[in-house]
């Protein structure tokens, strides 16, 4: 068996643990000290990032902003994993009329494009904080991994240590939840860490629209949006947040990647 | 019943249900989303009595949504709240930009993202081959928005050729030639589309590069090398046009995402589209376009499955077995 | 009779990064006239697939051919020519059949166009005539209502049939040697025999050399001029068929003959051969059999026997058996 290659498991662990912990050791992000004359500096000793428009550090303020969005994206797919699980599980393990109903409902969602549900959720209630933004993105992400876990119930349900349980006269629920279901997880995992990469390039988008965190709470999304207009100038302001959405992204990315090679080998 | 006919009927019913699900999420709103956006902003009363008929909010929750349904499939959807205008003529004047430009990325992504793909597949270890997909998976990784942001910052305020947004130069005067309009509108695609592009053109690229991978290890492949067929034609009808099938499947799986980068690109961009009105009339709450716009991009999605569907059929004589 | 077909020293290799290189294919010499039918016969793992392959140069990827193998074909040899030069020899003048008839033929393309590409690849045949002929070779090769059938894709034939599809495709272009890697295989008995009696058929009209791959003992007899036996990537014996069947000399052979179920003698237990076929990388030393062989002898674990006669036209590599005659 091959070993999960370190190199996106410890990237991403590196930037937990930076959303984590960096917020308590940089500046203040919401301080303007110096409006007037401290805006829009080019980075330096002090602020390694320089300064924004309202003389805000921008480490500082990029590192908040992690906090913000990884958070947002971990509760994001928690809740959509949560979901997820329990319909597909439930639609896999179901027969007749219900089964075939639970399997409609799971492709209608699939076919409604996740940006337009967000959009008509966000307009429907208003300003919407960093939890009940995650709630959002949890509650439009649940499809695809309902129908994976579905898929893999339905396989699952064939195999002869399922009959034998069955004729042994287990209950469902030791069947299906304690059974069957740890043998759904490894690719639920894969598609966790890419839902990961969606959710924060999606609440990224929604924050660029000036539709998610709202500011001053900093987000890499609003960052960029703030920077766009001194792109001339100030280039940094957009560069950094794009950065660490990209390099955020790309380990997420990466390791559902490591994550499928690892668990699922035939899947190549 | 023929298949067509039944896979319209599908796609049909699911449009209707995909917007039905809009409108009740929008009804099931904790607070009264309508009197909360009323209150925003100084309404006169007819309207407010015409918005909440439209929402039924004064009629049980199966009522209001078959009278909305109803009036949405003969074209009423209302009007916005913040134009009083009816939300389908509004749409109707987005709509063509938001098709061209996705039309164009399609074409763009498909010609392009397809050809890479194959080449990738027939000389599997050299570095380009690698370099190919390392692009790929960065690829995916890149916001759209981001893209587009720098893609300005580059092409339109660093070296000046492209503007920075809009559709057409509203200077320009109306009795130019085509030769200048064409030229003017052609300047004014090429950042958008080349956002979208390489904001997407990771998937297509990287299905097309496994599937003609597979292919090109298929039996029938040294079958026809054994009879002599030219190298070229082998690469064509043998691996290509087999591979095909998994793209146009892709083709489905891909519409909607399509949909994300157009609202982002839009937005960037300026582009006046359906994507950038849904986004300002996201911020403006203006719920009767929001969900109006919502409805259609639903629909399109649905319709550009059916196409899918119909070009499955089409290219792979296996599927063609009716179930 | 002429030879059409001449290998020398075949050798299969391929290169591995921190060994040796496995060499599945060890030095195979063989030659087949023209019109023969030459069956070469031998379990799976012993390299005669590959040895087919190597013939009109369609080795997987990452396989190279030794340095003294020599593939003459007609005054030619092909070890020497690079992949633009084999590509005349392919189809018009070497032709392959293959073991899996579904999976060789190409599931979007239907059968007549696939036909008409193979009639089409050597020669500028214009459409209406290349469908005439294609036509043609189905009847040719036993396919029933064959106008009809062209337009047919391959899903929607059955095995018997598309195995004939392929013998059609291999025939378009009037080659001078059939290699028929395992054709029958895949297919049920009954059709089996069809199409090891169509291919009988095919090269006497059309005075073609056939090169018979298989691990089927039974289907070789009465229908091979000679056998070919391989075993761990080489030749252990050679010989016409008559002969071989009513004495063959290798304990291998032997043992395979031992080993086959006879409706005309009632043997009691069947005798299999004990051990299993050694893999490339764990050839025994000597003679490669020797450690499941009855009647080895001290020298057959030291040196590598070279095939030699035993009898007349008979060939075998075995001290044993040169010993003995």
């Amino acid at each position: 068996m091959r070993r999960l290659p370190r190199s996106p498991l410890a990237a991403a662990l590196l930037l937990g643990l930076i959303a984590l912990a960096g917020p308590a050791v940089v500046q203040d992000p919401l301080a303007q000290p110096d409006v007037l004359g401290g805006a829009l500096q080019s980075p330096s000793a002090r602020h390694w990032l320089g300064t924004d428009q309202f003389s805000r550090d921008v480490l500082a303020r990029l590192v908040t902003g992690a906090r913000t969005s990884l958070g947002i994206a971990v509760l994001a797919v928690a809740i959509a994993a949560a979901l997820g699980i329990g319909i597909g599980l439930l639609a896999g393990a179901t027969r007749g009329l219900l089964g075939a109903m639970l399997r409609r409902v799971i492709d209608l969602a699939l076919g409604l494009p996740r940006i337009i549900v967000l959009l008509v959720l966000v307009a429907a209630l208003g300003t919407v904080d960093a939890v009940l933004l995650a709630t959002l993105l949890g509650v439009t992400g649940w499809p695809a991994i309902a129908r994976l876990v579905r898929g893999e119930t339905r396989r699952l349900r064939h195999a002869d240590w399922v009959l034998a349980s069955q004729a042994v006269g287990a209950s469902p629920w030791r069947i299906y939840v304690r059974g069957i279901l740890p043998g759904t997880l490894p690719p639920v995992l894969v598609a966790a860490a890419l839902g990961l990469s969606d959710a924060i390039l999606v609440e990224a988008g929604l924050s660029f629209l000036g539709l998610g965190v709202r500011p001053p709470t900093p987000s890499w999304g609003g960052m960029i949006l703030e920077g766009r207009d001194h792109l001339v100038t100030a280039p940094w302001l957009v560069l950094a947040p794009s950065a660490a959405l990209v390099i955020t992204a790309l380990t997420a990315t990466l390791l559902g990647d490591a994550l499928r090679r690892h668990l699922q080998p035939e899947s190549r | 019943m023929p298949w067509l006919l039944r896979r319209t009927l599908d796609a049909v019913l699911m449009t209707l249900l995909g917007v039905a699900v809009l409108f009740v999420l929008v009804r099931a709103m904790p607070g009264d989303p309508l009197t909360a956006i009323l209150g925003e902003r100084s309404v006169d009363p007819a309207t407010t009595v015409a918005l909440r008929a439209r929402f039924g909010l004064d009629t049980p929750l199966p009522t209001a949504l078959a009278a909305f349904l109803r009036d949405a499939v003969r074209g009423d959807l209302g009007l916005s709240i913040a134009t009083q205008r009816p939300v389908t003529a509004l749409l109707g004047e987005r709509l063509g930009p938001t098709l061209l430009l996705g039309a164009l990325t399609l074409l763009v992504n498909f010609g392009v993202g397809v050809a890479l793909g194959l080449w990738g597949a027939l000389h599997p270890t050299t570095r380009r081959a690698r370099l190919l997909s390392t692009v790929t998976v960065v690829g995916y990784a890149l916001p759209t928005f981001v893209v587009g942001v720098l893609l300005v910052w580059l092409g339109a305020v660093h070296l000046g050729w492209f503007p920075a947004g809009g559709l057409a130069d509203p200077l320009l005067a109306a009795d130019a030639d085509t030769v200048t309009v064409l030229r003017d509108r052609l300047r004014h695609l090429a950042l958008p589309l080349a956002t979208m592009v390489l904001a997407t053109i990771a998937v297509p690229l990287a299905q097309q590069r496994s599937a003609a991978l597979e292919t090109a290890r298929a039996p029938w492949v040294r079958a026809a090398r054994a009879r002599g067929v030219a190298p070229a034609r082998v690469a064509w009808r043998h691996v290509w046009r087999p591979a095909l099938s998994p793209v146009i499947t892709l083709l489905g799986l891909w519409l909607p995402m399509l949909v994300g980068g157009a609202v982002f690109v839009e937005a960037v961009f300026a582009w006046p589209g359906v994507g950038s009105l849904l986004a300002t009339a996201t911020a403006q709450r203006d719920l009767p376009v929001v969900i109006g716009g919502g409805a259609l991009i639903i629909a399109l999605v649905q319709a550009g499955g059916l196409l899918t569907d119909c070009a499955h059929r089409a290219t792979d004589p296996r599927r063609r077995r009716d179930p | 009779m002429t030879t059409l077909l001449d290998l020398q020293h075949l050798q299969v290799r391929f290169p591995r990064r921190d060994a040796a290189p496995l060499t599945p294919v060890d030095d195979v010499s063989f030659a087949i006239a023209r019109g023969e039918l030459v069956a070469l016969v031998g379990e799976s793992g012993c390299g005669k697939s590959l040895s087919g392959l190597a013939i009109p140069g369609l080795l997987p990827e990452g396989a190279a051919l030794g340095e003294r193998t020599a593939i003459v074909f007609d005054g030619t040899d092909l070890a020497q020519l690079d992949e633009r030069a084999l590509r005349p020899f392919r189809g018009a003048r070497i032709a392959m059949v293959f073991q899996d008839p579904m999976s060789s033929l190409n599931p979007v393309m239907r059968v007549g166009a696939q036909v008409i590409e193979a009639i089409q690849a050597h020669q500028p045949v214009p459409a209406a005539a290349a469908r005439e002929r294609a036509i043609a070779l189905f009847t040719e090769v036993g396919i029933a209502d064959p106008a009809a059938r062209i337009d047919a894709y391959p899903h929607q034939m059955s095995g018997g049939m598309r195995q004939r599809v392929m013998l059609a495709m291999a025939l378009a272009a009037e080659p001078e040697l059939l290699i028929a890697d395992e054709p029958t295989t895949a297919l049920d008995v009954t059709v089996q025999a069809q199409i090891l009696e169509l291919l009988d058929t095919l090269r006497r009209a059309r005075g073609m050399a056939v090169l018979l791959i298989t691990h089927d003992l039974g289907i070789v007899a009465g229908r091979a001029d000679r056998v070919l036996v391989m075993y761990a990537g080489r030749l252990v014996e050679s010989a016409p068929t008559a002969s071989l069947f009513s004495a063959p000399r290798h304990p291998y052979t032997q043992g395979l003959f031992a080993s086959i179920p006879r409706l005309d003698a009632d043997d009691g237990r069947l005798v299999p051969i004990a051990g299993a076929v050694p893999p490339p990388e764990r050839w025994p030393s000597g003679c490669r059999f020797h450690p499941r062989c009855p009647v080895a002898l001290a020298r057959c674990r030291d040196e590598q026997p070279a095939l030699l006669p035993v009898a007349p036209a008979h060939h075998a590599a075995c001290w044993v058996a040169l010993e003995g005659r």
